[in-house]
């Protein structure tokens, strides 16, 4: 019998057949069971190594890690009947809160066909805070704030571990991207984005952005009017 | 079409992972992949045929991507300084236990294979596709998976001292 054979009977991969002239060719011979057992639990132990792996929740990656659900959920609307968009609608802001909530406390990367709608610390920091003046104790920071091609008004925000880019829009904040970012930052340091420290934030930002970010008047002026 | 490819990417992360960690040299470099790996099946996901094998198609860019890597890294090795020499993969004296084998054991040993045994025993032995879809997957003659997956398993439960 060849290794190729052998091996094949061990891995499964022989039809019926030959299985069973395989596994009685190796029963009657000492040194084959041996060998087949050691194979055996060789490739139990070397999967085995593996498993803490498997076990682990998607690490927080590296470098930035865009999770774009913009495109799904514009397919998704071309086709749905109007009648059914209310439905959509309320459909999106569970899942988006139940979304949103996974991404922002777990820092979980994945790529979900769901808009986000931000919610808790971070609605509330899209709502109230300027980035010319963060709130002490928030661990969400405001980058920029700007009005896209489509007239909506949009904040870019940074808080340990992720940073992101949300669009106001009739059912509240729309987080439309989220960056994993490298390591977390600490609480005392600034990173407050003057521009943006993530190339793809920052590209993401130039492709959206209708004229200039809004000065820091402008900016108080906006949160004024409801971010309208 | 989008919900099947965006589920089935996520419940194939944990596998892509488990795959890139076969394939590297180390966790750094296997998160690398996986997360070069996602990006290019995203940005790619037009090109997956429904009805084709989502889980085949995203190994096959991760497998892919790790060729381009290491041919990258093989071109530069040649104007750096050599690295130390290769990882010294001694006996373990537990090799009779049921333990598992360190993962960082095995990483070092898998790296000693050559490229082409260590993809498919990393296919095969550790994620569980069969031959004939693995021939598919890489496109070569279910004999060379065969003769190659002989090599890479013997070699591997030597340098692991299990032989």
């Amino acid at each position: 019998m060849t290794d190729e054979k052998f091996f094949a009977w061990l891995d499964g991969e022989l039809p019926a057949q030959e299985a069973a002239e395989v596994e009685t060719a190796v029963a009657a011979d000492p040194a084959l069971a041996a060998k087949a057992e050691q194979h055996r639990a060789f490739a139990v132990r070397l999967k085995g190594a593996f498993d803490p792996v498997m076990a682990q929740p998607a690490p927080a990656l590296p470098s930035a890690k865009i999770i774009d659900f913009t495109a799904a959920r514009e397919r998704r609307r071309a086709w749905l009947p109007a009648r059914a968009q209310w439905a959509a609608l309320a459909a999106t802001l569970t899942v988006g809160l139940l979304t949103t909530s996974l991404f922002f406390e777990r820092g979980v990367i994945s790529h979900r066909d769901q808009p986000g709608i931000a919610s808790g610390a971070l609605r509330a920091a899209l709502d109230t805070q300027l980035a010319s003046a963060p709130a002490t104790g928030s661990p969400i920071r405001i980058g920029l704030t700007f009005r896209d091609k489509s007239g909506a008004m949009c904040r870019s925000f940074i808080q340990p571990g992720t940073t992101g880019l949300a669009c106001h829009e009739p059912g509240g904040w729309h987080v439309s991207s989220v960056f994993a970012t490298a390591g977390a930052p600490d609480g005392s340091s600034d990173y407050r984005m003057a521009a943006s420290p993530d190339p793809r934030l920052a590209a993401l930002i130039d492709e959206r952005i209708a004229g200039d970010p809004l000065d820091a008047p402008a900016e108080d002026r906006a949160r004024a009017a409801g971010w309208h | 079409m989008n919900l099947e490819f965006d589920q089935g990417l996520a419940s194939c992360l944990p596998r892509l992972r488990r795959f890139a960690h076969g394939l590297s040299r180390d966790a750094a470099d296997a998160d690398d992949l996986t997360q070069l790996t996602m990006e290019r099946a995203l940005r790619s996901r037009d090109q997956w045929q429904v009805g084709t094998r989502l889980d085949s198609w995203l190994f096959r860019i991760m497998r892919n991507l790790w060729i381009d890597t290491a041919r990258a890294r093989q071109r530069a090795a040649k104007v750096e300084a050599p690295p130390e020499a290769g990882l010294n993969v001694g006996h373990d004296p537990r090799a009779a236990t049921d333990a598992a084998i360190d993962l960082g054991r095995v990483m070092a040993a898998m790296e000693q294979l050559p490229g082409e045994q260590r993809e498919v025993v990393a296919l095969i032995l550790i994620d569980g596709f069969g031959y004939r879809e693995v021939a598919e997957l890489l496109d070569i003659p279910i004999g060379t998976v065969s003769s190659r997956l002989l090599r890479g398993r013997t070699a591997l439960m030597k340098l692991l001292g299990e032989e």
